[in-house]
């Protein structure tokens, strides 16, 4: 019975000592970092600090950054440059002394560059520095203007500011198109311009319309000049 | 391990006809030690976020304020009931269902071009289910004896967070908590063991006071839709674990059920 006793008493003991030593604070590891900036346009570079990363004991001893991109980099301050756009996940790696490690991720969105849209038109003329075209005349819109820094063009969308009598809008396509205007009045001309990334800019300017009988409902804006020729 | 505690309360119902023995009754309660260990570390790394904040802001020309950090979740109360039957005048078993809760919280704010508010909750709350034994190994007067015991525990878990960085922080934080009011829930099993200190005030009454380690399984909680606890908002759940020392005061009271009125 005495040795029963004795050794329920040396259990306890144990385990009371296990529990204290249980009860201790475990160490803990917390990568964290900071970016300049998690969306931009490439060529985008970003400012990465994984001095926010916390430990509890000791110190950090090493830091190992992944951007997502295939590159690497080590240090607590790093930088980096995106310049094929995408979606990233970028992604801290510490190491503390006693080799324990732990990560954490961000994801960063390098954006493809919009196309830039812009066109120009002709023949038109002008009075007094006001220009317009007559009705009935083939205007010439070409969009040269346009571009893509990190690739090219793949669509030209116009619109030429109404709707035709069934009621579907007046459009074309290409990067150079023509078109005859019937009726006189201020038109708002939308280049929508789309590159190889998917990327999409638009571009819109007003164009007066004269010579001609004043516009539809689908035409804004006031006739200013109407002693012209008549259309239709 | 819903099965299992109900093996535990039939075996404590079941224990009491059959054995018909002397039958202790005991209530009491006292300041828990639960180490929660991976909540407290998490709740390490907020309060590292927040002192980040603290410290950014201290210096920043156009916003004022400051946030204490949390109190880590180290301590609270536990209110125990059970029973035990002797077997012998040295060794008897029982169970017992304890309630445990610690709670955590902090709220702050930074006035900049707009009030942005850091307020945090956080309250950790357990019913367990155990069943084991007691042996007294020392006997003069006072009692002393060692427990052990196993048991199911019911882990409820509440945090109400909202945590607002001010538009004028420059960068963006890997990781920041995320605003929320959710209950999280989960269970685990474990084990306790610790000694006691009994005096026998009279023949139905035993005063007494304890030390018990507990010592539990991690396990995980998650909120209605399953989604599991994640304090810092890095993406990595938080587990629960109940290990702990609890310190109470109970108070018991003693009915023999043997046929000759004593102890076997």
């Amino acid at each position: 019975m005495k040795t029963a006793r004795l050794i329920l008493l040396l259990c306890a003991a144990l385990l009371v000592a296990a529990s204290l030593a249980g009860c201790l604070r475990r160490a803990q590891l917390q990568a964290l970092f900071t970016a300049t900036d998690t969306e931009a346009t490439i060529p985008f570079t970003v400012g990465f600090d994984g001095t926010l990363s916390y430990t509890s004991a000791g110190e950090i001893d090493s830091y190992l950054w992944t951007f997502g991109d295939g590159a690497s980099e080590t240090g607590p301050v790093v930088e980096h440059t995106y310049s094929e756009d995408g979606t990233y996940e970028v992604r801290l790696i510490v190491v503390d002394e006693s080799g324990l490690s732990t990560s954490t991720g961000m994801t960063i969105h390098a954006l493809n560059p919009p196309p830039t849209a812009g066109f120009t038109y002709s023949p038109k003329s002008h009075i007094d520095g006001d220009y317009f075209v007559s009705c009935n005349e083939t205007v010439t819109f070409d969009a040269a203007e346009a571009c893509s820094d990190d690739g090219s063009i793949v669509a030209y969308d116009w619109y030429f500011g109404y709707r035709n009598a069934d009621g579907t809008a007046a459009t074309g396509s290409g990067p150079v198109v023509t078109h005859e205007f019937l009726h006189a009045g201020t038109y708002t001309i939308i280049l929508t311009v789309t590159d190889d990334d998917g990327g999409t800019a638009t571009f819109e300017e007003k164009l007066d319309v004269m010579g001609g009988p004043p516009c539809n409902a689908d035409i804004t804006g006031d006739v200013p000049w109407g002693e012209g020729g008549t259309c239709q | 391990m819903k099965g299992l505690a109900t093996l535990l309360i039939a075996g404590l119902l079941t224990s009491v006809g059959a054995l018909a023995g002397p039958l202790e009754m005991s209530f009491g309660g006292g300041p828990t030690a639960a180490a929660l260990g991976t909540v407290n570390a998490s709740i390490d790394v907020v309060n590292a976020l927040i002192t980040h904040l603290n410290e950014t802001f201290a210096v920043h020309p156009d916003v004022a304020g400051s946030v204490d950090p949390l109190d880590p979740m180290v301590s609270g109360f536990a209110f125990r009931i059970g029973e035990r039957i002797w077997l012998t005048d040295w060794f008897g078993v029982g169970a017992a269902a304890e309630y445990f809760a610690s709670s955590t919280e902090t709220r702050g704010a930074y006035d900049g071009s707009e009030v942005s508010t850091i307020d945090l909750a956080l309250g950790a709350k357990s019913v367990s289910i155990t069943a084991g034994g007691r042996a007294i190994f020392l006997d003069v007067g006072l009692q002393l004896a060692a427990d052990a015991a196993i048991g199911y525990y019911y882990v409820l878990f509440d945090r109400a967070v909202q945590f607002e960085i001010p538009t004028e922080y420059p960068d963006v934080i890997s990781a920041v908590p995320a605003d929320g009011d959710v209950r999280y829930t989960g269970s685990v099993l474990g084990f306790e063991a610790g000694l006691s200190l009994s005096y026998p005030v009279a023949p139905w009454f035993t005063l007494g006071s304890s030390v018990t380690y507990r010592s539990t399984a991690s396990g995980a909680v998650a909120d209605a839709t399953g989604e599991e606890l994640d304090l810092v908002g890095d993406g990595t759940p938080d587990a629960i674990d109940l290990d702990g020392i609890t310190v109470r005061l109970t108070f018991s009271i003693n009915i023999d059920l043997s046929p000759d009125g004593e102890k076997e």
